[in-house]
């Protein structure tokens, strides 16, 4: 689960000064919703193909 | 009112063909029944007299210079705003589009005029049609007919409740997730989403490559909407998700039996949140098809149960294009929610797509089985019948739902169709009983990609033999003189 820092972070890092504060609060249960989503689909096991197997897909913002 | 107003395409085609009706009294008496109506309803904002009663009197010299062109000729019709006519306004409900004037017809506009249709206005539509409901858009609100108190369902509300009321005898609309059916579900008429690539989105904005998202006919009876499809359906090479299909007659046989049909009733995900009343009319509905002769079998798509992580792999695309007008015009946005999940759409990563679109292949997988087993399968449209525009909570089985929300709306007014969409499968609703407070109940009838015929014909069999079919909302009855 990320923090809402993170989050926060992941918001401005994205879209920068184009939306103020109190957008960016509202915009925060959802994208923490939209990582939520993220986590389940990466919960499934898809067999040997699984992206999983590949680095190049890992985001080192949220991937310690 | 004119009762002239509610008859079918098929009876009153053959009254226009026989020239016992003139397209040129009809046209001006639908005007006038929209402008008697519309103030309640708010489904038909756009309205061109003065054209649609110059097509109606050149339809009027061509039927009476022997050159009669079928079904739809001097017929009134509408079309979903955001469905182009040439040198109209096509807004998609926004203020962002509110002076966009389109400089071609769409597809099914070319088509439905070259059948000779005449096409009276656009009907109202939620903002970007990104919504169950049509409670925003820059027309404002629509409003049930059977209940003005309620919704009209979505996004193709002003298509559904105009349709219902007898302000056009068919209407265009769009379906991503449920626009078609839902409001016809909710206004007690028919509306069919075909199988995708089947009828053109050329002309449908904004432009998308969304091929999950279809246009399809919302009218009053299921001969209606297949007498659309003989029109509407067809490859166009504008359109790049349009597929070359076999030439094929839509409108039902009258002596098509459900005999030997098997028909899939769900035992998983259709059910769950259905209201007693709505889960008894559908068990009804299958109860009749049992008498006609079909054979009743139950079917799970066990990776239903996910489809809420399927969507990911469909809907980003289409969020994807309004994700500028979601940053830099924010303020144009009537419903903030619809631009919050815009921006939050942003944050969809290409993995999470390439895992959505697997366990989507695994649902398509789970349909291509249960399509060997059934013909068609049957479902409530919705879990519930139309809801009150001025209450936030609706009532599901075992709880409340917040339907001033996204989500919660999403889960009232699309849950059970968008499974189709993310198919790519033909489904269609039409009316299957009505609630205690008499509001109409939709049953949906879906089957195998490009068997938009067996669908069709299925449902005209349930129409004409079982089901209550069309009837006029109260809402119009307060205008009967």
């Amino acid at each position: 689960m990320l923090s809402d820092e993170t989050i926060r972070s992941l918001i401005l890092e994205q879209f920068g000064s184009l939306l103020n504060d109190s957008e960016v609060n509202r915009l925060m249960p959802l994208v923490k919703r939209q990582y939520e989503t993220s986590d389940k689909l990466a919960s499934f096991d898809f067999g040997g193909l699984s992206a999983e197997s590949t680095d190049y897909i890992t985001d080192r913002r949220i991937t310690p | 009112m004119n009762e002239l107003l509610f008859k079918s395409i098929q009876e009153m085609g053959a009254l226009i063909k026989n020239r016992k009706v003139s397209p040129v009294e009809l046209t001006q008496a639908t005007l006038d029944h929209i402008a008697e109506t519309d103030p309640v309803l708010n489904a038909f904002p756009v309205i061109k007299a003065e054209q649609a009663l110059g097509d109606a009197r050149t339809a009027e010299v061509e039927i009476s210079s022997g050159n009669y062109r079928g079904p739809f000729h001097g017929i009134p019709v509408g079309f979903k705003d955001n469905l182009s006519v040439e040198g109209w306004v096509t807004s998609c409900g926004s203020p962002i589009l509110a002076d966009h004037v389109t400089d071609a017809d769409a597809a099914v506009v070319e088509r439905l005029r070259d059948a000779g249709a005449v096409v009276i206005g656009k009907n109202n539509m939620h903002e970007w049609a990104l919504a169950g409901s049509c409670t925003y858009s820059i027309f404002g609100t629509v409003h049930n007919p059977w209940d003005p108190s309620r919704t009209s369902g979505g996004s193709s509300g002003g298509s559904g409740a105009a349709v219902s009321a007898g302000q056009a005898f068919l209407s265009i609309g769009t379906d991503a997730r449920a626009s078609v059916r839902n409001p016809a579900s909710y206004c007690g008429i028919v509306g069919h989403k075909p199988s995708t690539g089947l009828i053109s989105r050329y002309g449908e904005l904004p432009a998308t490559s969304a091929w999950y998202m279809v246009v399809g006919p919302l009218a009053r009876t299921v001969g209606d909407a297949a007498l659309a499809m003989n029109v509407l359906a067809g490859h166009d090479p504008r359109d790049p998700n349009s597929l070359r299909s076999p030439a094929v007659d839509y409108l039902p046989s009258e002596s098509e039996t459900l005999k030997g049909l098997r028909v899939g009733l769900p035992t998983n995900y259709f059910f769950d949140d259905a209201v007693p009343e709505v889960e008894s009319a559908v068990r009804a509905a299958a109860r009749s098809f049992e008498q006609l002769g079909a054979e009743i079998i139950d079917v799970t798509l066990p990776s239903l149960e996910h489809m809420q992580l399927i969507e990911p792999s469909f809907e980003s695309e289409n969020k994807g294009w309004l994700l500028n007008h979601a940053l830099h015009r924010g303020q144009d946005f009537l419903h903030q929610d619809i631009r919050f999940r815009v921006l939050a759409g942003a944050f969809a990563r290409t993995i999470d797509h390439e895992r959505a679109s697997r366990l989507l292949n695994k649902l398509r997988w789970e349909a291509q089985k249960m399509f060997e087993l059934v013909d068609v399968i049957i479902t409530p449209t919705n879990s519930t019948a139309a809801y009150k525009l001025d209450e936030p909570m609706a009532q599901i089985k075992g709880g409340e739902i917040d339907v001033e929300s996204a989500n919660g709306q999403s889960r009232v007014t699309t849950r059970l169709t968008v499974p189709f969409n993310a198919l790519g499968l033909p489904a269609i609703s039409l009316p299957c009983g009505f609630t205690s407070e008499g509001m109409p109940i939709g049953l949906q009838i879906a089957g195998r990609h490009f068997d938009d015929k067996r669908v069709l014909n299925v449902a005209a069999a349930y129409e004409r033999n079982a089901g209550p079919g069309y009837r006029q909302p109260p809402v119009v009855h307060k205008f009967n003189r």
